[in-house]
C-alpha cells in the first residue's frame, strides 16, 4: 500500500476518554458523523460569514448582559411578572418546541428517500437515536440559547439583588414547556408529505397556447421572479405562521384586529419577498445569461420591473391597512 | 484568409490561488469539429467557461471570430452559442419562455424554422409549456442545445451535451452539428468522455491534462490507430500515462 493511499484509511484521529468515546459514537453514526464533519470544515475554513455570525452573538450577549445590569430594576419586575405566568410561559415554550420538532420531523421525512445516506446500513437502535438527536437539536439549541440567557440574568439578580427566584421559576416553566411540547409533538402523527413542483397550482402559470409562436423577448425574466415568490408561499408555510396570531385570540386579541394583523403581517411578507425575489432573480439571470450578448441595465429592466411593481402594489395596500388599523387601534 | 471561430492565445486561469489552466493556445477553425479530452478534473469545463465568458482568464486572450472576448465582449458573444449544464437552466421559467429570453437576448425578430424543426425532430416541443423543473434530464439537455443554437452561432461551445440523451436524438443533434458545421461554416467546441464522438465525427482531438493541452489527435491519426487495430481508449490511457510520467519526473 503507498503511503499516500494509507494516509486516506478511515477513521477519527486518535483521543481518550469522552473523545474517544465521542469518536466511536460517529464512527457508527453516518448523520451525526456527517453534521460532526460539516461543522469542523465549517471551523477550519472560517468564512468570513460564519466569523460575523460569531461575533453577532457574542455581541448580542454582551448587549443583553448590559441591558440587565444597567436597567436591572426594570428587568427585575419583568422577571417577576413573567414568573408570575408560569402557564403561559410554558405554553408558550411548549408550543415553539412542538412546532420546531413537528418541522424538522416533517423535513426529514420528506427527505429521507433522498437521502445520500439513504443506502447506507444502520442498526435500528441507532437508527432511533440518529432520528432523535437529529429531530430534537432545534430545541435542545434553544434550550441551551434560554439556558445562557437565565444563566446571565441570575448572575445579574444575585449581583444586584442578591436573589434569583423569580429567575428560578421563569427558567424551570420555560423548560417544562420546552421538554412537554417536544414530547407531545412526538405524539401527534405527521401530516401526509405533499410534494408541489412548479407547474402546480401554487405557481401562477398562463394556459398553454400551443399555436402562438415563440416571440423573442426579455420580458418572462419579470415572471421568473413573481413566480418565485409564490412557489416559495406554499400554503403550509403562510397557515404555520398564521397560528401565532390565532393562538392569541382566546388571550383577548378580537377577530377583526386578529384579521387586520394578519393582514398586514402578509402584505409585509409579500412586499419584502417580491423585493427580495428581484434581486435574486436578477442575479441568477444575469449568471444564465452571462454568454450572450445582454446588458445588464436591460436585465434589470425587465426582471426587476415587474415585481418591484407588485412590491410597489404591496407596500400601498399595507399603508391603507396601518391607516385602517391605526384608526380601529384609536377606536374605544 | 478568414478569421479562426476560435483563437485562445496564452490561457492561464483558476479559482483563486489555484491555477487551472496554464499556457492554453487553441485554434478551432471554420467548419472545424473540436473535441476536448481529458480525465475528471483536468479544467475541461474552466476552459470553456473562459471561452464563453463565464470565467476572467488571469492571463491570455480569447477571440471568438475575429472579435476579443475582453475588448469586444458584445460583437464577440453574438458570434457564440453556449450549452449550459441542464441544472443550471431556470426551473420556474417554461422552455417556451427560456427560449424567448434567449432570442431576444440575442436581438433577434425570430426563431428560426430550421431550430423549430430540429426541437421537433428532437420530440421536444411537447414540452415547450411546461416548467424546466419539470422536464428530464435529456429533455433539459435538449433544451440547452436548442438554446445554444439560437442565432446560427459561428462558435457552438458545448459541455459534455450529449449526456442523458437517448441513442436517436444524439444522432439527430449530432447530424444537425455536421450539417451547420458544413454549410453554415460554424466551429464546434464539445468538451466530453464520449469517446464513440472521437471516433466518428471530430475533426480534431486535443487532451487536456494538468492545466495543459499535451496532446493533439488529427482525423487521420484517429483512422490511423484504429486501422492498426488499436482503440481509442488505449490510446488516450497510453497518453495519459505518458503525461504523468513526464510530469512526475
Amino acid at each position: 500500500m503507498s503511503g499516500g493511499i494509507a494516509n486516506l484509511r478511515m477513521g477519527i484521529p486518535g483521543g481518550q476518554g469522552l473523545i474517544r468515546f465521542t469518536r466511536h459514537t460517529l464512527e457508527r453514526t453516518p448523520k451525526l458523523r456527517t453534521a460532526w464533519l460539516i461543522s469542523a470544515n465549517r471551523w477550519r475554513v472560517r468564512s468570513r460569514a460564519d466569523v460575523l455570525y460569531a461575533v453577532a452573538v457574542a455581541t448580542t450577549w454582551l448587549l443583553a448582559a448590559a441591558g440587565m445590569l444597567l436597567a436591572h430594576a426594570t428587568f427585575a419586575s419583568l422577571l417577576g411578572r413573567l414568573a408570575r405566568h408560569p402557564v403561559l410561559l410554558g405554553f408558550a415554550a411548549g408550543f415553539m418546541a412542538a412546532s420546531l420538532t413537528a418541522r424538522r420531523r416533517a423535513l426529514l421525512k420528506s427527505e429521507a428517500p433522498r437521502s445520500w445516506l439513504a443506502a447506507v446500513p444502520v442498526t435500528p437502535l441507532v437508527a432511533r437515536a440518529e432520528y432523535l438527536a437529529v429531530t430534537t437539536a432545534p430545541v435542545v439549541g434553544a434550550a441551551a440559547a434560554v439556558t445562557l440567557l437565565f444563566v446571565t440574568a441570575a448572575t445579574v439578580q444575585l449581583l444586584v439583588h442578591g436573589a434569583m427566584a423569580p429567575v428560578t421559576a421563569a427558567y424551570g416553566a420555560l423548560m417544562a414547556g420546552l421538554a412537554l411540547g417536544t414530547l407531545v409533538s412526538y405524539l401527534m402523527p405527521l401530516a401526509r408529505h405533499e410534494v408541489l413542483p412548479p407547474g402546480s397550482r401554487y405557481v401562477p402559470k398562463s394556459a398553454a397556447r400551443r399555436a402562438r409562436p415563440l416571440e423573442p423577448s426579455l420580458a418572462p425574466l419579470g415572471i421568473w421572479a413573481v413566480r418565485d415568490v409564490f412557489a416559495s408561499a406554499r400554503p403550509d408555510a403562510v397557515a404555520r405562521a398564521t397560528i401565532p396570531i390565532l393562538v392569541l385570540m382566546p388571550l383577548g386579541t378580537f377577530a377583526d384586529a386578529a384579521m387586520l394583523v394578519l393582514a398586514i403581517a402578509a402584505v409585509s411578507a409579500a412586499t419584502l419577498m417580491f423585493i427580495g425575489a428581484a434581486f435574486t432573480v436578477y442575479t441568477r439571470s444575469k449568471t444564465w445569461l452571462l454568454p450572450l450578448p445582454v446588458r445588464g441595465a436591460a436585465l434589470a429592466r425587465y426582471v426587476v420591473l415587474r415585481p418591484l411593481a407588485a412590491a410597489g402594489f404591496a407596500a400601498v395596500t399595507l399603508a391603507w391597512l396601518l391607516w385602517v388599523f391605526h384608526t380601529y387601534a384609536g377606536k374605544p | 484568409m478568414s478569421e479562426p471561430r476560435l483563437d485562445l492565445v496564452g490561457l492561464r486561469a483558476g479559482y483563486g490561488r489555484q491555477v487551472v489552466l496554464e499556457d492554453i493556445s487553441l485554434r478551432i477553425e471554420a467548419g472545424e469539429w473540436f473535441v476536448l479530452l481529458g480525465p475528471n478534473g483536468c479544467g475541461k469545463s474552466t476552459l470553456l467557461d473562459c471561452v464563453v465568458g463565464r470565467l476572467q482568464p488571469a492571463a491570455g486572450e480569447v477571440r471568438i471570430s475575429g472579435h476579443s472576448l475582453a475588448g469586444d465582449s458584445s460583437n464577440a458573444k453574438r458570434q457564440l452559442g453556449y450549452g449550459c449544464a441542464p441544472e443550471s437552466l431556470p426551473g420556474l421559467l417554461t422552455a417556451r419562455q427560456c427560449l424567448e429570453v434567449h432570442a431576444g437576448a440575442k436581438g433577434l425578430s425570430a426563431v428560426a424554422t430550421e431550430l423549430l424543426e430540429l426541437a421537433e425532430d428532437l420530440r421536444f416541443l411537447p414540452y415547450l409549456d411546461s416548467f424546466v423543473d419539470t422536464l428530464s434530464l435529456g429533455t433539459r439537455q435538449k433544451l440547452s442545445v436548442l438554446l445554444c443554437l439560437l442565432g446560427d452561432p459561428k462558435l457552438i461551445v458545448l459541455d459534455e451535451a450529449f449526456n442523458g440523451l437517448d441513442p436517436a436524438s444524439a444522432l439527430v443533434v449530432k447530424r444537425h452539428l455536421r450539417t451547420r458545421l458544413e454549410q453554415q461554416g460554424a466551429a464546434l467546441l464539445l468538451a466530453t468522455h464520449a469517446l464513440d464522438i472521437v471516433e466518428h465525427h471530430a475533426d480534431r482531438t486535443g487532451l487536456l491534462f494538468d492545466g495543459r493541452l499535451r496532446h493533439e489527435w488529427s482525423k487521420a491519426e484517429i483512422r490511423s490507430l484504429r486501422q492498426r487495430g488499436l482503440g481509442l481508449d488505449e490510446a488516450l490511457v497510453a497518453a495519459l500515462a505518458g503525461q504523468s510520467e513526464a510530469s512526475s519526473r
